[in-house]
């Protein structure tokens, strides 16, 4: 009876958040989109702007062998951190599902470098890596193991090295919490009827828990390829106190990220180029997480 | 000799994770250490236990003007997470509760845009700030959030099972106005959800980095993570001084999440195990 009276209701309802939604989203995304279209230093004005075609993407993907590097950083990076916490975070879960009493404790202690602000921990590590007054030299050298320190962050390979402990560090209580809220999702009864048929642990494990919590997974390492590809504040900050070039010694830990914020707002200003990295990083982001989901589902119909 | 066995694992399972957690823990502890020395003890290794010059580092970052980007991230942060949880969760009701025309294609036009990184909106949402004549002011930081997708996408999850059609009818039929029923019959019921996006929000904007540090030239205007940056390099040699500012920047987002940790950890999972 009254659906007309109704019907401009979800409208006005909706319309602050849609004008929000165009106005700061969808306009911005598109005018980027423009503007990487464009030759244009921000230095100069509006009216200095040349609209040059596809040129910057050419030139992005064939001749800047600073993006190519720096593509090359994160996929390596990801590579060695990806593994190590999705088989860690799925381990520890393991071990804390058992211990149902504490497990809240856990929890919390182990998600706090996960929500701590990543700019102060990017310092807390340059602090924690430092050369002279590090902790982690001043503690290997009185426990012997080291005679003088090491000079971490002053070279690209260590560099990578306290990067990879830093991400792993800081998400790994987020893994953990995943697993965990994946786990309870297992049915109980599947893996005891599965016991009284005479499997044993490792069996269970294997062809019940592991497919059950797959989603999860496949869940896990899309998300975390998405965000590695936009890994940016913590290796930023990371080499603020050591003289170096963006992206430390060697640009071992230069991410695309940090390359595009360079490039647009930093040591360049070439907004047309820059809005053109960031397509760029888009378009790579799409093609890995189009090729990852293809691949890990296409297994699932295999078995 | 069972029982026995499974004492043992579930000992040994307990100290790996009493181990892990120590080592999540030990920067914090060194953070808090280092805002207790000055400078030069922090040289000779000295920051294993706590030293009495907190109260002086603290003063030195207070001077550094601290508070003022405190108090500019207090802003930023409240005014976000009232205009995502406010806007989202209006969106949402408006999708969940009516039936109209477009609402599939709308709903699912909402949800895939998660997937666009935000990075990519960047530089023309400071082009368009900076026409606005919004650049150097708390705004921009604020308005992107009233255009969150996940905000949108987080509230019709929860609102699709929690809002009974049926209540909202009978408020109808007792002459409520539409306004009314959404604030006053399901406000209500959708108040975990609320504390759930709120603190979410809340925690991503006051952790937020690159956008500031985009948006914002003028120091008086930083948020804390700027701030910290700026600290951290204009106090190169005082140890002292970086350890305190870290220290009470991070603290109490550590207490409100300890406080509210149930629901932060609802949140956080919330996205896997749905999907």
């Amino acid at each position: 009876m009254n659906n007309r009276k109704l019907s401009k209701w979800p409208y006005i309802f909706m319309a602050p958040y849609f004008i929000c939604f165009m106005m700061f989203f969808i306009y911005p995304t598109i005018y980027s989109f423009v503007i990487s279209l464009t030759d244009w230093d921000s230095l100069k004005g509006a009216s200095q702007r040349k609209f040059i075609g596809l040129a910057n993407y050419v030139r992005l993907f064939t001749k800047d062998k600073l993006f190519l590097k720096s593509l090359g950083n994160t996929a390596f990076l990801m590579i060695i951190y990806i593994p190590i916490l999705i088989i860690l975070g799925l381990l520890l879960a393991m071990l804390l599902y058992r211990l149902k009493r504490t497990s809240r404790i856990f929890q919390t202690v182990n998600v706090l470098p996960y929500i701590t602000t990543p700019v102060a921990i990017g310092i807390i590590f340059s602090f924690l890596f430092d050369w002279s007054t590090g902790i982690v030299n001043t503690a290997l050298i009185k426990l012997g193991i080291l005679e003088t320190g090491i000079n971490w962050l002053g070279d690209g390979g260590r560099a990578r090295f306290v990067v990879i402990l830093l991400i792993i560090w800081k998400n790994l209580g987020y893994y953990l919490l995943i697993y965990l809220a994946g786990l309870a999702t297992v049915p109980e009864e599947v893996s005891e009827a599965a016991m009284v048929d005479g499997a044993n642990k490792l069996q269970v494990f294997r062809h019940i828990t592991l497919p059950f919590i797959r989603p999860i997974t496949v869940f896990l390492i899309l998300t975390s390829v998405v965000s590695g590809f936009q890994l940016f504040d913590e290796p930023y900050l990371l080499f603020s106190n050591v003289q170096s070039p963006i992206g430390g010694p060697e640009r071992a830990c230069l991410t695309s990220m940090m390359y595009f914020f360079d490039q647009t707002f930093k040591s360049s200003t070439h907004l047309g180029y820059g809005a053109a990295v960031s397509y760029g990083l888009f378009m790579i982001i799409l093609i890995c997480s189009t090729l990852i989901s293809k691949v890990l589902f296409r297994k699932e119909k295999g078995e | 000799m069972n029982k026995l066995k499974k004492k043992l694992v579930n000992t040994g399972s307990m100290i790996i994770l009493l181990m892990i957690s120590l080592l999540s823990f030990i920067p914090f502890y060194f953070m808090i250490t280092m805002s207790t020395h000055v400078t030069s003890e922090i040289y000779q290794g000295d920051v294993f236990w706590f030293g009495n010059a907190l109260i002086k580092n603290v003063k030195t970052i207070i001077d550094g003007g601290f508070l003022r980007y405190y108090s500019n991230s207090l802003l930023v942060s409240i005014g976000s997470t009232v205009i995502c949880v406010l806007f989202s969760s209006m969106a949402a009701y408006g999708l969940s509760v009516y039936r109209f025309p477009l609402r599939g294609k709308i709903t699912t036009f909402i949800i895939t845009s998660m997937m666009i990184p935000a990075q990519i909106s960047l530089i023309g949402y400071s082009i368009e700030m900076r026409s606005l004549h919004l650049t150097n002011t708390l705004l921009p930081l604020i308005l992107t959030w009233g255009a969150s997708a996940y905000g949108v996408f987080f509230m019709i999850q929860y609102m699709s099972g929690s809002i009974p059609l049926e209540l909202i009818e009978s408020g109808r039929i007792d002459g409520c106005n539409e306004l009314r029923i959404f604030f006053d019959i399901s406000m209500p019921l959708i108040k975990p959800a609320i504390g759930t996006l709120a603190m979410l929000v809340y925690l991503w904007s006051w952790n937020n980095f690159l956008m500031p540090s985009i948006m914002l030239t003028d120091s008086r205007k930083f948020t804390v993570p700027l701030g910290i940056q700026t600290l951290a390099t204009a106090y190169t040699q005082d140890w002292g001084a970086r350890g305190a500012a870290l220290t009470i920047a991070v603290i109490p987002i550590l207490m409100i999440f300890a406080v509210g940790s149930k629901y932060f950890i609802k949140g956080l999972s919330a996205g896997a195990v749905k999907g």
